[in-house]
């Protein structure tokens, strides 16, 4: 490499060096300087095999049922003209930006103990019933920050979908399901591929919404966090970091990896 | 496209999903507005939640804002040059950099938050400063920027300006920041929207750096979530909608506008 | 614009890529100055690689030698070679005007302002672009952004103007029209030129010699008409033109004739067994003339000419080229008659 080019490299690689890989590998060492069993204690207590279980069990299942909404939401809008349309798009891609904690509040003036959801309930005689503060609720808030995620993918890619190939399918007799078999999904591997190890991981790694929530469901996030916080836990902290670190990015492996083995680019 | 299929189910999904999606923000904001929310709009409309955020989290705002501009300014200044040299380098080992530069978005920022505080938590004026958290959002941002300028420098009508330039005699200072950087501007504008987005809106990391006197506009609406009266974190999360949202949108635009100038 | 021109030496020239693939065998090649040099050949057969070693973007491998005039410049970087360089898709930097974008390597060189607006106006009027000075490049069409190109190669007096397919991202029309204005002012620059295409008839309007390529090598150069009429290699002859082949057996050969069922000609017998002919050198006449027997079999009227194809007894169908006026029509028997002098003399097959 010529020496330009290493002078170019350099700050970006001092300042990463500094306040991520130094720093980061001084975490990964952590259990082990103290007994290295400890990297295994997601499988040796319960409750941090619990935590990490509910977990992936929560974001599997969110990313599913997204990819699946999501899918439906962004090719509707992605291929049918109506006024307002590209309003709803963006209304609909807004909370990209917000941070979780505020999808945490959301659920609670949704469904929280005054929520608008308890409220209608119990107006119509089924008593106040509040899930904000347990898996529904979680669930419900993951949905909420990942679908906009899932409908701009989906409705980019609608959007550049070569129209040439569903319409030769068409004049050759296919029917409906027939081009969302062999044309849509197909064509649209690449973005699920991408949409889906996004939505997991950042399900994986979500705090913010949790936190908000208090949720009774413990997700693994969140015990990390208490056991730095409430027990001063470093090294437990860090090998469940770790741990949930492997997991997310396993996930986001296999998928890159199916994408290699179907010939299909990732992005 | 001509003609458009009646897909009368997608259209009832959709309109689920909107409902779902847009409800919370019609709730927030008229709680924000309202004396009293289980009352509703009975109770009459008031601006008092929304001065007492700005008194109390005013600051938060301000500094949110401030470290998203400095994340932006940051990136571009480090990530730029690396983006083209590893533009210019389509070694493997160039390719395992970019990879590396991407893992803190991989990893929880809970356990880059750990990492930082393991290393740094004993160096009391950075651990208890504004840039110490500053720190935290440039390298998690810095991939996304990193990664725009990359492709944009790696696009064949790019190589070949820089090597028309090569020809004309320019060296590599007057290249670099008289035709590459401007040919790339797009791009550029494109990933730093991405960094003060992401920048504006990270609370994971965020809430393992702050302190007291450190906060960022999440790092205080978690706070006010969790002791302040609901129609008090309404107030507040209208503050983000109205002081956020129109900034990257024009941030957006502008980048459109620029995308529009450049198109070859 | 008046610089004496430099001669260009190519020696022993070669590039190996770092996977291992040869893109250049070891060349020598002499440029005349203010010669246009036409590097021709189909695609992959290194004609850019020796343009962009020329230029200076590629390194020749150890031991090739680039000299201008009496100047070793095989070291120097491209920007210390003072060549000009037209690139296939022009590379005109967007965010500057055309006039900007035409003095940039003036600028760059710290050419004061005054003498720098001189040249950049002289050129424009060149190029006839004096109204769209001020335009950006996205502005403009493909033509003009060619011509744009060229004035900036040109502004700072390169010692070589390089040109890779400068034609190509045009289409058919234009491309006609801008070649025989493109050879003109090559030619009023009087520069030395080094000139890339894969279309022949580009090449064969706008060269003062041209080299044909093959596979990393040059398998002949010299004037264009030399070439075409005496390919010295079957290659060359199939490149420049379309070419008929007629086999002939070991009898015949050895005769010293050439027989079509009922006819004979004599044909030399160092020609060969396979002998080379170019379809206009083909003639039809009425078939009670003398010629070899034939039937038309496809008839293709392309306006100012007509391609004939024309099945014989135990050869292969012959094109031939016609005036458009002739009268044959398909399923109609002629005669064909070759004259021996404008066999192509090829002992072997392509």
């Amino acid at each position: 490499m010529k020496s330009t080019h290493r002078l170019l490299l350099l700050p970006v690689a001092i300042f990463f060096m500094a306040f991520w890989l130094l720093p980061v590998s001084r975490l990964l060492i952590l259990p082990a300087e103290q007994d290295w069993r400890l990297y295994f204690v997601f499988l040796t207590e319960a409750r941090y095999a619990w935590s990490l279980i509910n977990t992936l069990g929560l974001s599997i299942s969110v990313t599913l049922v997204t990819l699946i909404l999501g899918a439906a939401v962004g090719l509707y809008l992605g291929r049918q003209q109506f006024p307002g349309r590209q309003l709803l798009l963006s209304i609909l891609t807004l909370p990209l930006s917000f941070p979780g904690v505020i999808i945490g509040f959301f659920m609670i003036l949704l469904a929280g103990r005054q929520g608008l959801v308890t409220d209608i309930t119990q107006a119509l005689g089924l008593g106040r019933f509040s899930f904000a503060y347990g898996l529904a609720g979680l669930f419900l808030a993951y949905l909420y920050f990942s679908l906009p995620r899932a409908i701009a993918a989906y409705a980019a890619a609608a959007q550049s979908m070569d129209k040439s190939v569903e319409e030769a399918a068409r004049s050759l007799g296919a029917r409906r399901w027939h081009i969302i078999r062999d044309v849509w999904m197909v064509q649209l591997e690449p973005t699920t591929s991408a949409c889906a190890a996004i939505v997991f991981a950042t399900s994986m790694g979500a705090f913010g919404t949790a936190f908000t929530l208090s949720s009774q469901f413990e997700v693994l996030p969140i015990t990390i966090y208490s056991e730095f916080t409430n027990f001063a836990n470093f090294t437990l902290a860090a090998s469940l970091s770790i741990t949930l670190g492997l997991f997310t990015w396993f996930a986001l492996f296999l998928t890159r990896r199916q994408e290699i083995v179907t010939g299909v680019a990732s992005q | 496209m001509t003609r458009r299929t009646q897909s009368p189910g997608l259209a009832l999904i959709t309109a689920i999903v909107a409902v779902f999606m847009l409800t919370p923000m019609a709730l927030s904001t008229s709680a924000a507005l309202v004396n009293n929310y289980s009352q509703g709009f009975a109770s009459g409309l008031t601006l008092r939640w929304l001065e007492q955020v700005i008194t109390v989290y005013g600051q938060t705002v301000v500094w949110s804002i401030a470290i998203a501009v400095a994340c932006v300014i940051g990136n571009i200044l480090i990530g730029v040059p690396a983006a083209y040299a590893l533009a210019r380098n389509p070694s493997r080992w160039a390719k395992t950099f970019e990879e590396v530069l991407t893992l803190p978005v991989a990893v929880p920022g809970l356990a880059t938050g750990l990492a930082l505080i393991l290393a740094y938590g004993t160096l009391r004026d950075f651990r208890q400063s504004y840039s110490f958290i500053l720190v935290g959002h440039m390298i998690f941002t810095l991939p996304f920027l990193v990664r725009t300028v990359t492709a944009a420098f790696q696009r064949p009508d790019l190589v070949a300006m820089d090597e028309a330039a090569k020809t004309l005699g320019a060296n590599f200072r007057q290249r670099f920041l008289g035709i590459l950087v401007p040919a790339v501007l797009p791009a550029i504008a494109a990933g730093s929207l991405m960094v003060f987005t992401l920048s504006i809106g990270e609370f994971n990391l965020t809430w393992m750096l702050h302190t007291p006197l450190t906060r960022t506009l999440p790092v205080g609406l978690a706070d006010s979530y969790a002791s302040m009266r609901l129609e008090v974190g309404s107030a507040y999360t209208l503050v983000f909608f109205i002081v956020v949202l129109p900034m990257l949108w024009l941030l957006q635009w502008c980048t459109h506008l620029l995308e529009k100038k450049y198109a070859n | 614009m008046q610089t004496s021109a430099v001669s260009v030496n190519i020696q022993a020239a070669a590039k190996t890529y770092a996977d291992g693939t040869r893109g250049l065998l070891p060349t020598n090649l002499a440029i005349e100055p203010a010669e246009i040099m036409a590097l021709i050949g189909p695609s992959g057969c290194g004609k850019t690689t020796l343009l962009r070693i020329i230029a200076g973007l590629e390194t020749v491998d150890k031991g090739g030698c680039i000299r201008f005039d009496d100047r070793d410049v095989t070291g120097l970087p491209v920007e210390k070679r003072q060549v000009g360089m037209v690139f296939q898709h022009y590379a005109l930097f967007p965010h500057l005007s055309v006039a900007a974008n035409i003095g940039y390597g003036l600028k760059v060189r710290g050419v004061d302002q005054t003498r720098q607006r001189k040249v950049v106006g002289d050129l424009l009027d060149l190029v006839r672009l004096q109204e769209h000075a001020h335009k950006r490049p996205t502005d403009l069409s493909g033509g003009q952004r060619q011509r744009v190109a060229l004035a900036r190669a040109v502004a700072a007096e390169p010692k070589v103007l390089l040109l890779d397919e400068p034609l190509t991202a045009l289409d058919a029309k234009l491309k006609e029209s801008l070649r025989d204005e493109l050879g003109q002012m090559l030619r009023r620059l009087s520069i030395t030129a080094v000139y890339v295409t894969h279309d022949q008839k580009e090449a064969m309007a706008i060269a003062d010699r041209m080299a044909v390529m093959q596979s990393g090598k040059v398998v002949q150069f010299g004037k264009p008409e030399a070439l075409y009429r005496q390919p010295t290699h079957p290659f060359v002859a199939a490149f420049l033109g379309r070419l008929n082949q007629i086999t002939r057996s070991p009898e015949q050969t050895a005769r010293g004739e050439l027989s079509f069922d009922t006819f004979t000609m004599p044909v030399p017998v160092s020609h060969g067994s396979m002998l080379m002919v170019r379809p206009e050198h083909l003639s039809i006449q009425p078939p009670h003339l003398q010629g070899a027997p034939g039937v038309v079999s496809t008839r293709v009227f392309l306006g100012d000419k007509v391609q004939l194809t024309v099945s014989l007894a135990n050869q292969t169908p012959l094109l031939v080229d016609c005036h458009g006026d002739v009268p044959w029509q398909v399923g109609d028997s002629v005669s064909i008659v070759i004259d021996p002098s404008n066999l192509l003399p090829f002992g072997e097959s392509l």
